[in-house]
């Protein structure tokens, strides 16, 4: 329908030209894309594109792209702007254009008619069809962002006002400090802890205390999605963009509840979930930081200065460090050269230069890395719970996992219903200081039996809060990972 | 006709169908590769449905 009504305007002198050329050029840029990396286009991915950061976006401009766009849209276009286009006039051009309407109107609704009983249970068992459709694609697409984006009205809707610390905090002087890492782009699959061929692990697996949940599903397979889809109390089944955007969310609820809020961020923004707390962008290079190396920083950067941060705190913490963790297709950028332990790697985002197996073994460095950084996390935390009489807990967990060749598709950002598993089975990690444990009755043996049972972001909301006897409305035992295993105060 | 400006003349309807027609094409290979696929692979009998499907998506956006 809107592919349709743009090609009505293009019937008219002034804006003919524009409409095609606009049309020529974003189908040639949808079509490389949907044809070099396997993905589709649809809402999440048009969101994905205005929400991107320059970087990223950089990391997805090759020759090969350059020479695509150029061969099928540029070239195109300048055909078209060179075109001396002869409108037909007045009653005659209106007639003509009603009959060409007409006849091709009944034309296609023949050869559909015709064609119906074929067509239908094909587009019905393939339903990714309509996102490979370009320019329609773009078109719907682009339409349900904006709609979405504009569509509704700007005002944050309250939760969890009434959200106050629970009896387990009584009496305690200590502070606490709640360190929550949202990884990016991590694959559960290729985490050895959960059963992968390659050692990808080697110090967490040899951490003491850590709880692996070995089967947990996100809420999206793209940042945009799954980030406030997680932070909010909408669920996945009840979660959309404009909802989750107009909605108080957890980093809300924690402030209500007194807590000091902090994010931290080494990758493209927060996606809105941390529109009212305090917010330090850490993707920036600075001169001289030993974390940085060329364009970005590594994520060891987020650790910058956090043992003074939770040091000199008056507050209860809590600090939300958002990774760039295993973003692609640049894999090979997101680890310092001592990672490189799996190779030979692709060292370009230019996927049919590379082999699988090497593809996969750069993606394998970023997961090597991200082992690494938690692990540093934890002991950072263990030494602050030890030296500076704090209780301390950390929670992990990826926001979607990635492709990497597996029936022909890369990346991520698949719409979720024919998502491939890799796409949406992500990592997640817990550990607590003993005393953070103790002071909040938690029984480690009762979580560590459920480290084989399903969960999904949906549990992240109601889990924090549970992990931090956080009283509120809001709080739905039933989604609380920790509510069983609370032993009573 | 192309003239030594690289200028040439066209009728506003067949600009919009050689443009359907590359969209159609050129910018959706792996739209056929899939639908192909999905209408049971590329044999001679398949080839009025293909040929169909290929009319209907140029024909919808010739409305214009």
């Amino acid at each position: 329908m809107f592919f349709n009504a743009c090609l009505t305007l293009a019937s008219f002198r002034h804006v003919a030209k524009p409409v095609l050329i606009a049309l020529l050029l974003t189908a040639s840029a949808a079509s490389y894309f949907i044809h070099q990396y396997g993905i589709v286009i649809d809402k999440a991915m048009i969101q994905n594109v205005f929400e991107t950061d320059m970087r990223e976006a950089t990391e997805l401009l090759n020759w090969q792209m350059v020479l695509s766009v150029a061969a099928f849209g540029v070239l195109p276009s300048l055909l078209v702007a060179r075109a001396n286009v002869g409108f037909p006039q007045g009653v005659r051009g209106l007639a003509s254009r009603a009959g060409i309407a007409g006849a091709s109107l009944g034309v296609a609704a023949l050869l559909l008619l015709v064609f119906f009983k074929s067509l239908a249970p094909a587009l019905r068992e393939h339903r990714e069809l309509r996102f490979l459709l370009t320019p329609t694609n773009c078109i719907h697409a682009l339409y349900g962002y904006l709609h979405n984006r504009w569509g509704t009205p700007a005002v944050v809707a309250p939760l969890g006002r009434d959200a106050i610390k629970g009896p387990a905090w009584a009496a305690h002087e200590r502070k606490t400090v709640t360190v929550i890492v949202v990884g990016e782009t991590a694959r559960a699959s290729n985490f050895y802890l959960n059963g992968y061929a390659r050692n990808t692990n080697p110090m967490l697996s040899h951490q003491e205390g850590l709880i692996n949940f070995a089967r947990v599903r996100s809420c999206g397979t793209a940042t945009a999605v799954s980030v406030p889809c997680l932070f909010s109390a909408l669920g996945q089944d009840n979660y959309s963009e404009s909802k989750a955007r107009f909605q108080e969310n957890l980093l809300d609820v924690l402030t209500h509840a007194g807590f000091r809020v902090l994010w931290r961020d080494n990758n493209s923004g927060c996606k809105g979930v941390c529109a009212r707390v305090a917010y330090e962008d850490v993707s920036v290079p600075v001169v001289g930081n030993p974390h940085c190396a060329g364009d970005e920083c590594y994520d060891e950067r987020l650790l910058d200065g956090l043992p003074e941060l939770i040091r000199n705190s008056k507050n209860d913490l809590v600090i939300v460090l958002h990774q760039k963790g295993s973003h692609g297709p640049a894999y090979a950028k997101r680890y310092p050269q001592e990672f490189a332990r799996f190779g030979p790697v692709c060292t370009t985002s230019e996927f049919e230069k590379c082999s699988r197996e090497s593809i996969e073994a750069a993606y394998d460095n970023t997961i090597l890395y991200t082992d690494y950084f938690l692990s540093k996390t934890i002991d950072l935390l263990r030494h602050s719970s030890e030296t500076d009489q704090v209780d301390t807990a950390m929670l992990y967990f990826s926001d979607h996992g990635e492709s990497l060749g597996e029936g022909n598709i890369y990346l991520h950002g698949a719409p979720y219903m024919f998502a491939p598993q890799q796409q949406i089975e992500v990592p997640m990690m817990l550990w607590m200081s003993d005393q953070f444990s103790t002071r909040f009755h938690v029984d480690r043996t009762c979580l560590q039996a459920k480290r084989q049972q399903s969960f999904s972001h949906d549990n992240i909301f109601h889990s924090v809060l549970g992990m931090l006897n956080v009283n509120t409305t809001v709080l739905n035992p039933k989604l609380d990972l920790f509510h069983a295993c609370v032993r009573g105060a | 006709m192309l003239n030594k400006n690289f200028s040439w003349r066209i009728d506003a309807p067949l600009l919009t169908l050689a443009v359907s027609v590359l969209l159609a094409t050129a910018n959706n290979v792996k739209f056929w590769t899939i639908f192909i696929q999905a209408a049971g692979g590329a044999s001679l009998d398949k080839l009025p449905l293909l040929a169909g499907t290929f009319a209907i998506l140029v024909c919808s956006s010739m409305l214009a």
